[in-house]
């Protein structure tokens, strides 16, 4: 065990503990947040007010606009939903699963502070001369590898580059990390069909993450290599500007495939976790077993591997054979069927429950309404005749933000809300709570409905002025002000959010042990946990993590750590 | 080391999941590249091949002899004898010199890794498996001292090896 350590470095910055690097890394992510949030609202005043001069015609030019898309959707994919799930893995793993730490302390702090350079070069690269990377999140070349094409593409998407290089060097180590300690590091009793449906969660999500990632950084050096050392991997001979630019005969087709292998599968990394956390919240405010445990667990390794073979449905319109295209189309649509499994296991465990309507369980089961809507939207996307049609429309922005923003954010919430008392040892005021979840959930997924219906309109992705083009005119240019109203109410509703963490932090009630009666492993210990988590020994667990008594009883459920211990009983 | 308040038991279990999972990351960083190489020479793009180093076959079997020798000593001091290191990592390092030759020899011949796409692809294969053969020998450099990560440094090494096989048929067969 390393040792408690004393100084104010050692405690709070370079900690070996899992709990304070699980806790830098929801506070970076917060922040990121904040980031990427204030650019969002910046796009939606771009697309609401075209013609307005807002602060200067300086700050939103239509290059700037491409830099505050492309950047907006960097940061809020990797840099606040992965951090936020990375933060919430490194608090929860060891605690569930009842470990002292990571199993490789060392690694899980080193993997933290790789992450903030890359944080620091994304955000530095606003303020290189030609601006932050301006391609799109996805980085397409040609327009990402010749500083030609937009200016963007000059130093900044250098930065963009090594930043996303660090980011995966911080999430391979971190993933490892979870990885072994999950596997090589449970509690005695703890077998893996006893886990918290939670620790799935970031099991299945991190292994996924950790087979999807290398190919991109295989995309990224080869990428650099065409941007500065005069290869042709992507690359091909173009005009820009009248200028002929002879760069070789490389293929661009072959950078989104690479990209694709991995986002699709990222997309699986981020909604998993939230969405299983949403899982493991469910039963302690229903007061009854979860429904379905096992088949959720085979659900999720169905889900996560078809979603490794299916990536090419972000390509349908790239001239792909209709052959290819028909088998990326049918394995999709398959996914529906184990998500189904995952839904109704959801659906079934609040089924004639007495519902305890507490703040994470409000934001629980708004995840449930979210995943609904936005997996319904995904129908249309994965069927190819349909994509066709809605490829880089508002149909696609407003499915992806559904599932990847707010089923996520949601989900984060709720895991917030639930476990800032083992975090902080204080709850969080409910009435505030109650406000900050209303101004929230409500908006942010009725906004990005009303996105599907632009979408469907004709209204296209990343464009400065919607007004050019006549289809945007009428009942689509009506849409545009609900979406950005509901954007800003949901952006301002995080004050509530960050009133409410300081207030609580300060004056908020006493949290105790376990203030939600709840029968996994963190919640035996103190709040919050001290350094080494489980004093003079590991607790021995003897059930499952969801034995709740059904009934009205509060205390009428049985603790991971007291169910029948091996040699007591003979254990089935 | 033992950070985490594991027994020497459990911290080897962990380095075994460790080591698999590593070298599945490994496995599909390669992978990106490979499927790039035969997406780039099938595509009916420009593709000439250089002429293949006839150095890289003394390469190979100064890297079969590193995991030879490597097995040696592992062998040897799992037994409880004293049996050093340090003629796999003198062998390793002499591989990775060689490839460093190989480079410059290349470009000495005028081949730049902007010359050709093949040539890019061979600059970028070889030496991202240089770069981990670095890291591979830094870790047996340090399983020399601590034993409880040699079956880690050993088992990276070995793969490694087999990468480098791998690497060499990508860029010869295909």
């Amino acid at each position: 065990m390393h040792t408690e350590p004393k100084g104010f470095l050692g405690k709070y910055v370079f900690s070996f503990d899992h709990k304070v690097i699980g806790i830098q890394y929801l506070i970076t992510a917060m922040f990121m947040g904040l980031v990427g949030g204030t650019l969002a609202l910046m796009i939606r005043t771009q697309l609401q007010h075209p013609d307005m001069v807002i602060f200067s015609k300086a700050i939103i030019t239509p290059e700037s606009y491409l830099s505050f898309v492309t950047m907006h959707g960097t940061i809020m994919v990797f840099f606040l939903v992965s951090m936020a799930i990375s933060g919430f893995a490194n608090f929860l793993i060891p605690l569930q699963i009842g470990a002292r730490d990571m199993a490789y302390p060392f690694l899980n702090m080193l993997s933290f502070w790789t992450v903030v350079p890359s944080c620091l070069l994304m955000l530095g690269s606003f303020f290189v001369p030609t601006g932050a990377a301006a391609s799109g999140w996805t980085m397409y070349p040609p327009l990402s590898a010749v500083p030609e094409a937009v200016p963007g593409s000059g130093f900044g998407t250098t930065m963009w580059l090594l930043g996303m290089a660090l980011f995966i060097a911080s999430f391979t180590m971190g993933g490892l990390n979870f990885l072994v300690t999950i596997i090589n590091c449970r509690a005695p009793g703890m077998t893996m069909w006893r886990l918290p449906i939670a620790v799935w969660g970031f099991l299945v999500a991190t292994i996924l993450g950790l087979l999807a990632f290398p190919p991109l950084t295989s995309a990224a050096i080869m990428l650099l290599f065409d941007r500065h050392g005069g290869t042709s991997f992507f690359v091909t001979d173009m005009v820009i500007n009248d200028q002929v630019l002879a760069l070789g005969d490389g293929t661009p087709l072959l950078f989104q495939h690479l990209f694709w292998f991995l986002g699709h599968p990222e997309v699986y990394v981020l909604v998993i976790p939230p969405l299983l956390m949403t899982m493991e919240i469910i039963p302690v405010f229903t007061r009854r077993p979860m429904f379905g445990y096992r088949q959720s667990v085979w659900a999720l390794f169905i889900i996560s591997f078809l979603s490794m073979i299916v990536w090419g449905h972000h390509m349908f319109v790239t001239g792909m054979n209709p052959y290819v295209g028909k088998y990326f189309s049918i394995a999709t649509v398959i996914i529906t069927a184990p998500f189904a499994v995952l839904g109704i296991n959801l659906l079934a465990s609040l089924w004639r429950a007495k519902l305890k309507m507490t703040v994470p369980m409000l934001f629980a089961l708004s995840v449930i309404s979210a995943v609904g809507f936005g997996g319904f939207g995904g129908l249309f996307l994965g069927t190819m005749v349909s994509d066709i049609f809605f490829h880089e429309t508002y149909f696609v922005v407003g499915h992806f933000h559904l599932m990847i923003g707010v089923v996520t954010m949601l989900g984060i919430f709720a895991g917030w809300y639930f476990w800032f008392p083992k975090i902080s040892g204080r709850m969080m005021s409910e009435r505030l709570g109650r406000w900050h979840f209303w101004l929230t959930a409500v908006p942010m997924i009725s906004l990005f409905i009303i996105m599907h219906l632009q979408g469907m309109g004709g209204m296209v992705r990343r464009t400065f002025d919607p007004a050019t083009y006549d289809y945007n005119s009428g009942a689509n240019q009506m849409l545009r002000f609900p979406i950005t109203f509901l954007a800003f109410v949901v952006f301002f509703a995080q004050v509530i959010f960050f009133y409410n963490i300081i207030i609580s932090l300060r004056r908020g009630e006493k949290a105790g042990k376990n203030p939600w009666h709840s029968a996994t492993l963190e919640w035996t210990t103190p709040s919050p946990a001290p350094h080494g988590n489980f004093g003079e020994s590991l607790p021995r667990v003897g059930c499952g993590p969801y034995e709740y008594s059904q009934g009205d009883d509060e205390e009428g459920y049985l603790p991971q750590a007291e169910g029948p211990q091996a040699g007591e009983t003979d254990d089935a | 080391m033992n950070a985490a308040g594991l027994t020497a038991s459990q911290r080897a279990a962990c380095n075994r999941t460790l080591l698999g999972a590593l070298l599945a990351t490994v496995i599909m960083l390669f992978t990106g590249f490979a499927a790039a190489y035969l997406e780039r020479s099938t595509s009916g793009a420009t593709w000439e091949r250089m002429e293949f180093p006839p150095l890289l076959l003394v390469n190979t079997f100064v890297l079969l002899l590193s995991s030879v020798a490597l097995e040696w000593a592992r062998r040897g001091q799992e037994r409880g004898q004293e049996r050093t290191l340090a003629p796999a990592l003198a062998l390793g390092a002499l591989f990775v010199t060689l490839q460093c030759v190989t480079w410059f020899m290349a470009r000495d011949a005028g081949l730049f890794v902007s010359t050709t796409a093949y040539a890019a692809f061979f600059y970028l294969l070889t030496g991202l498996h240089a770069l981990h053969m670095v890291a591979g020998l830094i870790a047996l450099a340090y399983a020399s001292r601590h034993r409880d990560v040699l079956r880690f440094a050993t088992g990276f090494w070995h793969f490694m090896g087999g990468i480098w096989l791998y690497v060499l048929l990508v860029l010869t067969v295909f």
